[in-house]
């Protein structure tokens, strides 16, 4: 598919703010030129930007604005020719729970099958992900079952959660929105020793969208099977993650892959207004 | 049509024939209608469309010429086609590099970082003919200097797109490519329709909402106005098009009258207030109280309504320091400081007389390279190296080395070529590429532009004022037509 995406996030301020320092995640992850075809970061005020790859290899860009300003928006817009990683081979099946424990890369999985800041691996996890697993032995249907399991159990409620809440809160209340879907499905799955990891990108469903988080910042999770790489799946709709999705970061959970992060300084509660759009349309 | 029988690509990049003489895909479609089609047929097309262009008044003015001075742009009805890839490449190139140029002339009009980091000289900025330091310091709305950019690119002999010059002040010509666009709906109606052709007569409207986002917070439904030199200027049918396409009165400097600090336009139900102004006039003739005191085109008093705010300017005072042709060379540097991201379409290789490495090696290379004035246009002041003889490079010479900052030098290229229609058959000619940019609430690029076309044979000047011609550009939905 050919998508081009507009993310537009601006924040007013009711007085002038100073020293203001963001880091952003808002390129599509990927470095090939026939997939990305255009992506451009615009920031108001106007600003020299520069970027880093963080210890996930996700692309960060970076600016300061030291003056007083009382607004900043930044733009993203990137066009992208998405395929769907399920096209070629289908379904990564075949993979026994015994290959997670003696695979290669093994070492290098470890910060995804462990907690982290907004992941729990309890026992409270663990029992739930036992009975999601149902005494499967395939690593890859074991992933789709807890999908389907948190899809069926948990509701999907706008303005439930914030961005900062944790996993254990969404587990007690059943309820939340994207974020807190994919940390449910990352703990249950970590739980089992399947490595797990958090993305935040975009969806598209077409122009009249029934499907949670499109034309709006989504968030799915990927697990790894040994042999076969990363594999993502949504279990705030229940689907594959194929070339409907828009990959943009990946990390252990939202901290590592949260768009914008920022800070300034200025006066308590100087922050009027924080307005985000996305808009995700055939190219 | 028979008409393609002896067509010769003459050794250069031929926008329809691959080196192998098949058809590139894009043209299938095209050629095919084109060979079932006879001479006289085309010949009679073409007739009609330039009668048209005639009736309608599409002319250009040419100066000082006693045949009359208003002279039809000539339009050759063969479209020239760019497949979708190719477009997305093209339209990533420039919303990059008028994002890196806006950056820039924030920057040089405000803390010069740039200059204090030692990417762009400040010799030069500063000796630029059209920066304006006395704008140090204004903030402009948005932040945007340049909403409408036109940039020419050229191709080389092997296909890549070059950008060949900038033009951030007030770039002419987006009127022919809509009334060519019209034309050839006249001419092929049943061609253009059958294939994926993009419009372009959104223009008007996306122009109308450019400037509308520039006008002074609060405005709602700001009162917009077409600055016009007159009507002796070349491209007065342009601006009087482009008004009746936003639906704008098209005024004169003495049709508008200062009150208050604000502007307002004279109207036969007294004085009402402008928000913003398109201007058609050079920065030198805009306000005869800051530039050309003897402006007689210009209004007292526009740019101070401008400094505070009250009225809108587009393009802004000062956007020539980024369509220089010495800053040109510095563009690919701008793009990669502001942006981080590498330059997307290449510049021309460009040499630059006032770097001392660079003057060493064009002036030892005055009978291959092309060596231009900076601050003349037109073909002024320019060697063709190749075509010039000992006398014309010994006078470069002389100039180059008694004002450096004056010359850069670039090779020559050999520009893709197009067939035209000429008599009863098609020969190739040399075309260039002007995209139209607009950037408002967002950059967008009009699909296509301004092909130009050297109409001339073998010459490479695409001017109208020189010998060219243009076609319409049809930019493909797909890879093939």
């Amino acid at each position: 598919m050919h998508l081009r995406i507009h993310h537009r996030t601006r924040y007013v301020y009711r007085m002038p703010v100073v020293d203001s320092y963001n880091e952003v995640r808002l390129r599509p992850a990927t470095d090939d030129p026939k997939r990305l075809l255009a992506f451009l970061l615009c920031v108001h005020p106007p600003r020299r930007l520069r970027h880093f790859r963080d210890e996930h290899h996700n692309y960060v860009q970076w600016f300061e604005i030291p003056e007083p300003h009382t607004e900043l928006v930044i733009d993203a817009v990137s066009k992208i020719h998405t395929t769907s990683q399920y096209a070629a081979g289908g379904k990564p099946t075949g993979t026994h729970f015994s290959s997670l424990t003696s695979g290669e890369h093994m070492d290098m999985l470890h910060p995804f099958l462990v907690r982290s800041r907004y992941v729990d691996v309890d026992h409270d996890v663990w029992r739930l992900a036992i009975d999601a697993r149902n005494e499967r032995t395939d690593v890859f249907e074991t992933a789709e079952a807890i999908m389907t399991f948190v899809n069926t159990n948990w509701v999907y409620q706008p303005n439930s959660t914030s961005a900062s809440t944790h996993m254990s809160e969404v587990l007690k209340d059943r309820r939340g929105v994207c974020q807190d879907f994919a940390h449910v499905m990352i703990g249950m799955c970590r739980a089992l020793g399947i490595p797990a990891r958090y993305v935040s990108g975009y969806l598209y469903n077409g122009p009249t969208s029934h499907l949670r988080g499109a034309q709006a910042s989504h968030a799915w999770c990927e697990v790894w099977i040994p042999e076969r790489g990363w594999f993502g799946l949504d279990p705030t709709n229940n689907t594959l993650a194929d070339e409907r999705y828009i990959k943009i970061a990946t990390g252990r959970d939202y901290d590592d892959a949260a768009p914008i992060r920022g800070s300034f300084s200025g006066p308590n509660g100087a922050t009027a207004a924080l307005e985000v759009t996305v808009e995700v349309e055939l190219a | 049509m028979a008409s393609f029988d002896n067509y010769d690509r003459g050794g250069f990049f031929d926008e329809v024939f691959a080196k192998d003489g098949v058809v590139r895909p894009h043209y299938e479609n095209v050629m095919q209608s084109l060979n079932g089609m006879e001479a006289v047929d085309f010949g009679r097309r073409q007739q009609t469309a330039d009668a048209a262009f005639l009736k309608q008044g599409v002319t250009f003015t040419v100066y000082g010429d006693e045949q009359g001075t208003e002279r039809i742009f000539p339009f050759d009805l063969m479209p020239r086609i760019i497949p979708r890839a190719e477009w997305e490449h093209v339209e990533a190139g420039l919303i990059q590099r008028i994002t890196a140029l806006n950056l820039f002339l924030n920057d040089v009009y405000h803390g010069q970082q740039i200059i204090n980091d030692k990417v762009v000289p400040a010799e030069v900025v500063e000796s630029a003919s059209h920066f304006r330091p006395a704008f140090r310091g204004i903030n402009v709305p948005h932040h945007i200097y340049i909403h409408i950019c036109g940039t020419d690119l050229v191709r080389d002999d092997d296909g890549t797109y070059y950008v060949l010059e900038d033009n951030a002040r007030c770039p002419s010509g987006a009127s022919y490519m809509l009334e060519n666009r019209q034309a050839m709906k006249r001419a092929f109606p049943n061609l253009l329709q059958s294939l994926p052709v993009r419009p372009v007569d959104r223009y008007g409207a996306m122009l109308r909402n450019t400037l509308a986002h520039l006008a002074p917070p609060g405005v709602a439904d700001p009162v917009i106005v077409v600055l016009t030199p007159g009507v002796y200027n070349s491209a007065y049918f342009e601006h009087a098009y482009l008004a009746r396409q936003m639906g704008v009165p098209i005024v004169e400097g003495r049709d508008l009258i200062m009150r208050n600090d604000r502007v307002f336009v004279r109207t036969t139900r007294g004085l009402v207030q402008v928000h913003v102004i398109y201007r058609r006039i050079d920065d030198d003739f805009l306000d005869p109280l800051v530039f050309r005191e003897d402006s007689l085109l210009g209004v007292p008093g526009l740019v101070h309504s401008y400094r505070l705010g009250h009225v809108a300017l587009a393009n802004s005072i000062g956007t020539g320091v980024a369509d220089d042709k010495a800053v040109y060379a510095y563009v690919p540097k701008m793009i990669r400081y502001y942006l981080d991201q590498d330059p997307i379409l290449p510049n021309v290789p460009t040499y630059l007389a006032s770097e001392d490495a660079d003057r060493s090696h064009i002036l030892a290379n005055l009978d291959k390279l092309v060596v231009k004035a900076v601050n003349e246009s037109g073909g002024y002041g320019m060697l063709m190296g190749p075509h010039s003889t000992k006398e014309q490079q010994e006078e470069f010479h002389r100039r180059i080395v008694a004002n450096p900052r004056n010359y850069i030098a670039q090779p020559v290229l050999s520009l893709s070529r197009h067939p035209v229609f000429v008599d009863d058959h098609f020969e190739g000619r040399h075309i260039d590429l002007r995209p139209y940019i607009l950037y408002g609430d967002k950059v967008q690029v009009l699909p296509g532009g301004l092909t130009r076309v050297a109409l001339r044979k073998g010459s490479l000047v695409v001017n109208s004022s020189q010998g060219g011609g243009s076609k319409d550009t049809w930019v493909l939905w797909n890879d093939e037509a």
